[in-house]
Formats: structure tokens, C-alpha cells, sequence
């Protein structure tokens, strides 16, 4: 317990980088509009803008570079159609209803290599039910997330109210960074080179991973917040750790093609060992003793 | 990143993309036994149950000879195979590139958040101590002129430090010391000096595609090519044409299991075929595989040399017209 409050105060007292999360808890609740996201700097007096964020290109990025050499021409071996007939084309002005409780999902396009599957962006995302209590406790989960993404976390707020769970509409109860470009790839080559190998007996995504629209999520407990190498050398400092869901979200329009692409950056898929299909009569059996002499 | 790890999450999602990627050319049901290779397992029956093409000019009798050549619409179809290793390291910057990045990197430390020392670091640690020598290094390099700051000078200094306070020797000094004695292996190989077109430790910033030479005068250089047989898939044909001519000590991932291109050719008129005089023409189709490990042996009969070029060099050795038809396959990086 007393590690717990040593490393809370720390946090409250430092006068780097959990200033603004701090603030931005603060303003969280008080002032609920976002434009309030400025804070003044009480070293130099300056104005510091949290948002927008500025993306910037400081080096080559080996994931982007295996994507463009490799992992592109090769999707575009794997998913082409070579037998695509394109649908009839909804005329414009019409109403797409919804067919039963589901949208009906685009109609498929046409295979060209202007449409290749790529990685749009990573969100992390964390919820944590200790912020219910006090607002302050979402501290340790918003400076974990900045540490293993390196980008600052936006408080979020919650929408509704549910009386059982305690939880009052408009209270910060979770944080999310929504990585692009090269932070994204630094992420995701973390994630798969470090994190993921050293997550014990976790099988990899499941074979039925992805929503149907080219997007993939995973969840995490809070014990892999510790493999990342960023929290694993201040692991005291962090005195509640928070499980997390990263979500991939790619220009692929179907799961298979979302699949291939993560598989092509190293990420861990599971196998499904099917039990070989069994060959009802051999259709010539001359061709088969053909083939095996 | 190891290779063999990508190679088996590539399969593990090529498995249930089979019917999706299926051999475009099923000329007689393929043979029903079931294939070693990962995937082709599940697409063995949906090979069976391709139909077959009308224009099949092979008799179509049961009794099949395993080793009879496929010919459709008189040509004869050989399967080749566009054998690539990746690049392996990343590639060099150009001048204008290195300024580039530079420059974003001096805007990305000016507009970052500031950094919060104190909670990443304990108090007088020697971890919060090589900090905050980095950082005035990193000032006064800003501060002095915009060239590079010499990565060997800083680590020097670094080093310097460590031995002037040697009595508090610890062990994050003594791994730093260690880290310092790290040396990094030249981006240049023996193979490049060399110019050992054999190696596949040559042009590691390239993609380099296995062409192999043929016991003959014209047309000697050309990617492993070779007949496809009545009873089996493109991808059958390319992997044992591969085993045949080039060993089997060659670790391969086929891509998918299409062909990546086409390449045809007429007959010269004094040409002669083995039986079949009705043979106009060859259609090559090339698969693409990606080598992972494993090295060409050369058995002197069915070829007699290889090399691993780059895109651009094997102009030098391949026939124009060869060159023209595949040269779209290839990478130019």
C-alpha cells in the first residue's frame, strides 16, 4: 500500500509530462467541452495545444518498408480475383435499408492493385472500472498507455449513466491514442517482435478474427501491459496496471484480406488443424495409381 | 525479424484462403492423394472438382501417363518459378531523405510533449545520469550546426565518463560497457566485394530472383522452368521442376497459387518435339516463391549455373525477348 501511494503522489507531483494528463483529467469532468484542451505552461508562460497532434516522418520505417517490398506484391498475388463479376450497381438515390438487425455490407470491388489492403491506423484504448471511485485512478492506465504508444492519450468520457455499475454520464472513465503513420508501425512491431512471443500460452488471434469490414481487435489482460519493455523498467511506478484493446483497422474489405495482411507483418495467427477430408470413391482410380507410381 | 516465423503465419493464412486462390489451369482432376505442403491439403478436392477444359487436346482416357506433357490449343504449358529472397537490411537513404528526416526530427523534439525525467527515472540512478548527458549532447549538437551528430564521438564520451568514475562501477556500467564493445556487421558483404553472383549474402538492400543456366547455347539463362505433367496443378509442377533441377535443399514458400505472368513463344520451324508434331507454341507460366533458407545445388545435367541477381542485372544475362516478358514481374527495388 505504501508503494501505491508513493508512486500516486509521484505521479501527482511530477511536473513533466503527467501535468497535462492531470489537467486533462481535471478538465475532463469540469469543462466538457474539447476545446478546452489548452493548458498553460507555468515554466514559460507558453500556451501548449495538446491537440491536434502532428504527425512527423523522423526516419525510415522498417515495417512500411517490408509492406511496400514485399507484403503488397504478395497480397496482391494472394487476394486477387481472377473470376470477379462486379454486382449490379445500386442507383444512386436509393436507401440502403437495414436487412433484419445487420447493414447489408458493400458490394465487393474489383481487384486492382490501386486497392490493395493497407494499415489505416492502430487504436489502444483502455476502460477502467477504478475510475469510477476516483477520477485520479485513471492516471496510471492514461501514463501506461502514452508510455507504450508514445502519443498522449484523449480522456474518455462516458456517455450514459448506469446506476448499478455507479457510473454518471460525462465521467472520464477511459483514454484512447489513435496511432498513424510511423507511430503506428513502431507500435505494431513492438507489439508483435516483444510483446506478443512473451505472452504465455495465448494461441494467437483465432481464425474467425475480424468484424467483416477489414478491421481486427484484440483485447489484453493487465499482465501483458507489463511485457512492453517501456513499463517493464518502471513497473513500480505504475501502481494499477489496466488491461487494453488494440484495434487494427485497415482498408481491407473482408476478414480474409485484413488476415493476410497482419499475418504478413508477423502477427500470430491460429491453425486450425482440420482432419484431412476424407475422398469419398476415387473418381479413376488408374489417374491415382498414375500419380503414386 | 525471423523469416521462418513470417513464413509459417503466411501458410497458417494462406490455409483457408485455398479456394480463393485456386490454379487457374486444371486440366485432368488432379490427383486425389493428399498433398504434404500445409494448404494444398483442402484444395486438393477443389482441384478434383474443377471440370475439365474442352480444349484439352491430351487424350482424356483414364489411363493417363503420368509423365505425358500437357498441351492446350498446341502449346505446350511449362510451369516456371520466380524464386525471390527479400531484402534484408533496409535500404540507404538518399541526401535528400537523411535532411529530410533530420530536419522532422529537430521539429518533433521542439513541439514534443515535455518529458517527464523524474518518473521514468530514480533519483541519482546512473540510468537518470546517461540521460542527462544524452540530452546535453543532443543540445549542443542542435545548438553548434545542423550536421549529424557523430554517433562514434558521443559513445566515446560516454565511455570516458564511465571509466573517469570507476570506483562507483556498477552493474548498469558494466552492461553499458559491454553494449559499447557491440559491433555492427558492414552493409557491404564479402560476396559484394567479391561479386559473388552465388551467394544469397549479396545486395542485401535488393530483392534477388534465382535465375539458372541450361546446358546450351541460346536462351542458356532463364528461371526454373519446366514441362507441366497431364495430372498435376501449376504449383505441383513448379515445386517439383524446382526439385529437379536446382535440389531439394531449398527452404520455399509458394505465393498463392496463381501465376504471377505468362510469357509465350512460337516454335522455330526445324524445331522438334518429342512425338507430338501438332506443338506450335510454349506457354510459361511463373509462380512466385520466396526462398528462406537452403542453397542450390548444381548436378551438371539439367543445369549447369545459377545466380541471384537483381532485377537490373539480369538484362545481362537473360535473351531480350525473355527479359521483356518477365521483366514486369520483378522488383526494382
Amino acid at each position: 500500500m505504501a508503494a501505491v501511494t508513493r508512486s500516486a503522489r509521484t505521479l501527482i507531483s511530477l511536473r513533466g509530462s503527467a501535468i497535462p494528463a492531470f489537467q486533462q483529467i481535471r478538465l475532463a469532468s469540469t469543462a466538457a467541452k474539447k476545446g478546452a484542451n489548452t493548458k498553460d505552461n507555468q515554466e514559460s508562460g507558453k500556451t501548449v495545444i495538446l491537440e491536434p497532434k502532428q504527425e512527423y516522418t523522423t526516419g525510415i520505417s522498417r515495417l512500411r518498408e517490408h509492406y511496400r517490398g514485399t507484403v503488397q506484391d504478395d497480397l496482391m498475388v494472394l487476394t486477387y480475383s481472377h473470376t470477379f463479376k462486379p454486382k449490379a450497381k445500386i442507383p444512386e438515390g436509393v436507401r440502403i435499408e437495414l436487412k433484419g438487425n445487420k447493414h447489408i455490407k458493400p458490394a465487393p470491388k474489383a481487384p486492382s492493385p490501386r486497392r490493395i489492403p493497407e494499415l489505416v491506423k492502430i487504436d489502444v484504448h483502455c476502460m477502467m472500472k477504478e475510475a469510477l471511485v476516483s477520477k485520479y485512478n485513471l492516471l496510471s492506465g492514461f501514463m501506461a498507455i502514452q508510455s507504450i504508444t508514445g502519443e498522449m492519450p484523449e480522456i474518455i468520457n462516458s456517455k450514459k449513466g448506469v446506476h448499478p455499475w455507479k457510473l454518471r454520464a460525462g465521467n472520464p472513465i477511459g483514454c484512447k491514442v489513435t496511432l498513424k503513420g510511423d507511430k503506428m508501425y513502431q507500435f505494431l512491431d513492438k507489439l508483435v517482435e516483444v510483446v506478443l512471443p512473451r505472452m504465455k500460452e495465448w494461441p494467437g488471434l483465432p481464425e474467425s478474427a475480424g468484424d467483416a469490414t477489414g478491421n481486427i481487435g484484440m483485447g489484453f489482460p493487465p499482465s501483458a501491459l507489463s511485457l512492453f519493455p517501456e513499463i517493464e523498467n518502471n513497473f513500480d511506478m505504475f501502481p494499477r496496471m489496466t488491461g487494453f484493446d488494440v484495434t487494427f483497422t485497415t482498408t481491407a474489405s473482408t476478414n480474409l484480406e485484413a488476415r493476410l495482411l497482419l499475418s504478413g507483418f508477423n502477427m500470430p495467427f491460429q491453425q486450425k488443424i482440420r482432419s484431412a477430408p476424407v475422398a469419398k470413391a476415387p473418381a479413376s482410380p488408374s489417374i491415382d495409381s498414375a500419380s503414386s507410381a | 525479424m525471423s523469416s521462418i516465423l513470417r513464413r509459417q503465419v503466411f501458410r497458417a493464412a494462406a490455409g483457408s484462403m485455398s479456394t480463393v486462390a485456386r490454379s487457374q489451369i486444371q486440366a485432368i482432376p488432379a490427383r486425389l492423394t493428399l498433398a504434404a505442403r500445409s494448404y494444398a491439403s483442402t484444395s486438393a478436392v477443389a482441384a478434383a472438382e474443377a471440370p475439365l477444359k474442352s480444349n484439352v487436346s491430351t487424350s482424356t482416357s483414364a489411363l493417363v501417363s503420368s509423365t505425358k506433357e500437357l498441351i492446350i490449343n498446341s502449346h505446350r504449358i511449362v510451369a516456371g518459378v520466380v524464386v525471390s529472397r527479400q531484402p534484408l537490411i533496409l535500404r540507404d537513404l538518399t541526401p535528400f531523405e537523411k535532411e529530410y528526416f533530420s530536419y522532422q526530427q529537430n521539429l518533433e523534439r521542439d513541439n514534443a510533449a515535455p518529458f517527464g525525467a523524474e518518473f521514468y527515472f530514480k533519483k541519482g540512478s546512473v540510468a537518470e545520469r546517461r540521460w542527462k548527458q544524452q540530452e546535453a549532447e543532443k543540445n549542443a549538437s542542435l545548438s553548434t550546426s545542423s550536421t549529424q551528430p557523430s554517433s562514434k564521438s558521443s559513445s566515446k564520451a560516454a565511455e570516458s565518463s564511465a571509466a573517469a568514475e570507476g570506483d562507483e562501477l556498477t552493474e548498469e556500467d558494466r552492461v553499458a560497457q559491454l553494449e559499447a564493445k557491440i559491433e555492427f556487421n558492414d552493409r557491404i558483404t564479402e560476396a559484394d566485394r567479391k561479386n559473388d553472383v552465388r551467394s544469397l549474402e549479396r545486395a542485401l538492400q535488393r530483392t534477388l530472383y534465382l535465375i539458372v543456366k541450361k546446358p546450351r547455347e541460346q536462351h542458356a539463362w532463364q528461371f526454373p522452368q519446366g514441362g507441366v505433367r497431364a495430372v498435376e496443378n501449376l504449383q505441383e509442377a513448379a515445386g517439383r521442376e524446382l526439385q529437379e533441377e536446382c535440389g531439394g535443399n531449398m527452404d520455399l514458400w509458394f505465393v498463392g497459387r496463381v501465376p504471377i505472368g505468362h510469357y509465350i513463344y512460337s516454335h522455330p520451324k526445324n524445331f522438334k518435339t518429342e512425338g507430338d508434331n501438332t506443338v506450335k507454341g510454349t506457354k510459361v507460366f511463373f509462380m512466385k516463391a520466396h526462398i528462406f533458407a537452403g542453397q542450390v545445388q548444381v548436378d551438371n545435367k539439367e543445369i549447369v549455373d545459377f545466380a541471384w541477381v537483381t532485377k537490373q542485372e539480369m538484362k545481362d544475362y537473360v535473351s531480350p525477348d525473355y527479359y521483356e516478358a518477365v521483366k514486369d514481374m520483378l522488383s526494382d527495388f
